[in-house]
């Protein structure tokens, strides 16, 4: 297992490598560029811009660009943010402890409703429960995020007046109970989706599962119900669901875009969308690697945990 | 227990509601009506008595008499109060600066300017007054000189940096050689290209700073907005310095904290070179990019003051309890362009039924709400530059439909008219995104219907469309520029600037403009520029390269205890007077 484990991270390497050669060429494919934003304002000249370009080494060919770029990453010089001249490094690390609370608590929350509302749906088919879970599910999977959230904001804070409507502290205060308050709405929204979403894989997952042959034999040997539906039917059925909830939970360091910018969160999607805009390269780089990175990482994760479930899967 | 919270809650809301209703409703008008009308007014009474405008320049207060608060162009009853020191006002702002560094940002808001003052600045009617320097020198007052062409600047005595250092010529000089290092990556609206145009910067005291041009050059007012300190950048990479994010300043606030994705503070400063401001102890910056956010923000009273409301959401907004709205015409202006190499558009008929065929004012007052004055001018009422007479040309669709039938272009099929096989019928382009603007292409799109003239609508994303736009890949675009106050018509006109060496994207070859631009560039006795550009727009008013659609307002929402906010129509920003801003308790 230890071998196998090192194996598979080292494999990591040039699957990341080439990530990051096809995205920095589908970067470079954004029309416009970083300096497009110096063609609206009058007062620039194109020699001016010109100059820009070579400073900046936007004049070299493109995978000469790619090479100074891995060079230096692999260095853990990650380059300066076209926008705000600070090393793309710190724009981009300093977004993720925020990322990571919101998303953390957003999955963990999500996770907490999910398991037993799709255990207890798929144990109890067709009943009221059961319905309800799905008729929710529903709701959430089709509820625009945006309209969501403003929805709770102004029911929460600008009606009712128990939390706060946007932002991560309370300036001057930032007290654990303050981080938590600020944490309900945009963990409550992000996590409906999540939570609405595995719903559906956890009772798709064990519906099949008990209905197999061996759960009717684990109940004929007088097994407590209990027992049958957690020792055999929830293991089997986790596998299917732990597939789902990794590439989810990948996003742990991604961010939530449409979340964050409702409730002005300072997390990595608002960084995303806004460098993808200014097209800012090497911030871009800087998060899409973080991202791909993660997503590697919780695949591999997630391929250790089938080993805990299923006594059968075996890595050499 | 929440039922009855609730309920009480909404009850008082509801109280607040209809008892404050109609007092902000009535403000809302006086300010849509009063405001930009007042400010247009000055200008045209300026510009009628030929007054030139840098004359006004020296009623700025000096320092010693300044602590009577300045009469706000936009007066309300309430500012008769006496102002108070204290309080932090919390502002939501649509957008985080990338650097607080007047000459390394790239947005057009500039946050930094509370922070930073320079030698002069532009005024809420915009007009150049003096900050840091004594006056605003001019031909007049001896403070420019010709051949060579020589500006001299007097700095106001006893000017401190924030940290307490002095602040003298030294600084202006170290400012003009940090910003033509060739290796300093220039920001953006700070980038006048009149730095590159100097010569030498000679300090013969502390207080006297004088730059020698290499030529004529009329825009020299639109520099030196910002000062940088060189006891603190010198021999440093001001490209990454983090001076950047908090920067030592000599405006009316410094930076205290600067928090990415969330907020920044920033604190009275201490050296501040009034006595007794600026009267707020601090602002905090909150970086709200939502629109909506910010509105529930300023509802909740977690924010106080929001800018870049919509114009759509003003009248709501306006209802909410203790919540003031202001607005002002800035010097920006919506057009319609044609494009020169389309032989079709070369065609003075073709051109002018656009200008009789578009309905401006039932558009501004259906699609805009009548919240937006109609343009005949690429110069703004604003400016002293305006020419209030050029050519104006009336809505008349028949006039336009016989201007065409005139010119030979008769009706064919669909109703589109054409001359020899050629229809007129045009790709249209602007912006994917900007919702009201695209729902003026789509009018205007029917009213051109009425004359016989296709347009074909067909939008890029932004930062696509300028890429777009100069590879001259467009029948007619839609859009908007911005100017300072300087009038800077010249880089979308004149011949010599087509791209990728200018803004003429409309790829325009006309010689007469050409030359008047090319003197008015060099012309630095205002009253001689003036008559240049008003040449110039009585040019563009007859040739119809552009047709100017609307003037833009800019609109804030703030707490109605804030007093003596004056919003500013250039990229001076609305925080050029923070120092005079005070909170009712």
């Amino acid at each position: 297992m230890g071998a196998y484990l090192t194996r598979r991270a080292l494999g990591l390497i040039p699957m990341l490598i080439a990530i990051s050669a096809i995205v920095f060429g589908i970067l470079h494919m954004i029309p416009g560029g970083p300096l497009a934003v110096y063609l609206e304002n009058p007062y620039i000249t194109p020699e001016q811009i010109e100059r820009l370009r070579q400073q900046l080494g936007l004049d070299q060919p493109l995978p000469v660009q790619y090479g100074l770029w891995l060079k230096a990453f692999v260095l853990g010089d990650w380059g300066y943010s076209f926008v705000s001249r600070r090393p793309a490094v710190d724009v981009v690390l300093e977004r993720v402890p925020a990322t990571v609370q919101l998303m953390g608590a957003a999955f963990v929350l999500a996770g907490l409703v999910a398991l037993p509302l799709g255990i207890l749906s798929a144990l109890r088919q067709y009943s009221k429960l059961d319905y309800f879970a799905t008729a929710s599910a529903f709701f959430g999977i089709s509820m625009p995020v945006f309209w969501f959230g403003l929805m709770l904001q102004l029911t929460f804070a600008v009606w009712l007046g128990w939390l706060p409507s946007a932002g991560m502290i309370e300036i001057g205060d930032g007290s654990l109970v303050d981080r938590l308050r600020h944490l309900v709405l945009p963990a409550t929204v992000l996590s409906l989706l999540y939570a609405a979403r595995w719903t559906r894989y956890v009772r798709a997952a064990m519906l099949e599962v008990i209905n197999q042959d061996y759960i009717r034999v684990a109940r004929a040997k007088g097994l407590y119900e209990r027992s049958v539906i957690s020792n055999h039917a929830l293991r089997n059925a986790l596998i299917p669901v732990i597939t789902v909830v990794a590439v989810d939970v990948a996003a742990l360091f991604s961010g939530a875009v449409v979340t964050e910018k409702v409730f002005a969160w300072p997390g990595m999607g608002q960084l995303f969308v806004d460098s993808v805009l200014k097209v800012d390269y090497t911030v871009l780089m800087g998060i899409l690697m973080v991202g791909s990175a993660a997503v590697l990482a919780f695949n591999l994760v997630a391929d250790v945990l089938y080993v805990a479930l299923d006594p059968r899967i075996r890595y050499e | 227990m929440p039922t009855d919270r609730a309920f009480e809650t909404s009850l008082e809301r509801a109280k607040e509601f209809l008892g404050l209703r109609r007092m902000n409703r009535r403000d809302l008008i006086r300010f849509v009506g009063g405001t930009s009308g007042l400010a247009v007014l000055n200008v045209y009474i300026s510009a009628c008595t030929g007054q030139p405008p840098a004359a006004a320049a020296p009623t700025s207060a000096p320092p010693t008499s300044a602590a009577v608060p300045p009469t706000p162009a936009v007066a309300t009853q309430a500012t008769a109060g006496q102002p108070v020191t204290g309080g932090v006002l919390t502002i939501g702002y649509d957008a985080e600066p990338d650097s607080l560094n007047a000459y390394t940002t790239r947005l057009f808001a500039s946050t930094e300017s509370g922070i930073h003052e320079g030698l002069i600045v532009t005024n809420d009617k915009m007009e150049y007054v003096p900050n840091h320097a004594e006056a605003v020198p001019t031909l007049e007052n001896g403070g420019v000189q010709l051949n060579p062409m020589r500006v001299t600047y007097e700095l106001r005595p006893d000017l401190k940096w924030s940290d307490g250092q002095p602040l003298t010529s030294e600084d202006v000089k170290f400012t003009w050689q940090a910003i033509v290092n060739p290796n300093f990556k220039r920001g953006g609206f700070n980038f006048g290209e009149g730095y590159d145009l100097i010569e030498k910067v000679d300090t013969p005291d502390p207080r006297t700073a004088i730059l020698t041009f290499k030529g004529n050059y009329a825009a020299y007012n639109g520099m030196f907005r910002a000062l940088l300190p060189k006891h603190v950048l010198d021999g440093k990479d001001i490209n990454t310095d983090p001076f950047n994010r908090v920067p030592v300043s000599n405006g009316p606030m410094r930076v205290k904290e600067w928090i990415s994705g969330q907020y920044s503070q920033m604190e009275r400063n201490p050296f501040y070179r009034v006595a007794g401001r600026p009267y707020l102890d601090g602002l905090t910056m909150k970086f709200l990019t939502a629109t909506n956010t910010r509105i529930n923000q300023l509802q909740t009273g977690e924010v106080q003051y929001i800018n870049q409301v919509p114009w759509d959401r003003m009248e709501e907004i306006a209802q909410f309890p203790g919540v003031a709205i202001q607005s002002l015409v800035v010097n920006s202006w919506e057009h319609l362009d044609f494009n020169f190499r389309n032989p079709t558009l070369q065609d003075l008929a073709v051109r002018q039924a656009f200008a009789m065929g578009i309905d401006k004012k039932s558009i501004a007052e259906k699609v805009l709400q009548g919240k937006v004055p109609v343009a005949d001018n690429v110069v703004t009422p604003l400016s002293w530059a305006h020419n209030p007479n050029v050519t104006k040309w009336e809505y008349n669709v028949e006039k336009a439909r016989q201007t065409l039938e005139n010119a030979g272009w008769k009706a064919g099929s669909g109703g589109v008219r054409e001359k020899g096989g050629q229809r007129l019928s045009f790709d249209c382009v602007t912006y994917a995104g900007d919702a009201l603007r695209e729902r003026v292409q789509q009018v205007i799109q029917a009213q051109m219907r009425e004359v016989g003239i296709e347009l074909r609508i067909q939008n890029y994303p932004p930062n696509t469309f300028f890429e777009q736009v100069n590879d001259g890949k467009f029948d007619i675009k839609i859009h908007r520029w911005i100017s300072s106050a300087e009038p800077g018509f010249a880089s979308f006109f004149a011949s010599d600037r087509m791209p990728p060496r200018g803004l003429n994207n409309v790829f325009w070859d006309n010689a007469e403009i050409s030359k008047v631009f090319d003197e008015a560039d060099r012309e630095v006795d205002q009253n001689k520029r003036k008559e240049l550009l008003f040449r110039a727009q009585d040019i563009l008013a007859r040739e119809l390269p552009t047709i100017p659609l609307f003037y833009r307002p800019n609109v804030i929402a703030t707490t109605a205890k804030l007093k003596n906010v004056r919003m500013n129509p250039t990229n001076d920003g609305d925080m050029w007077a923070v120092a005079d801003w005070y909170l009712e308790r």
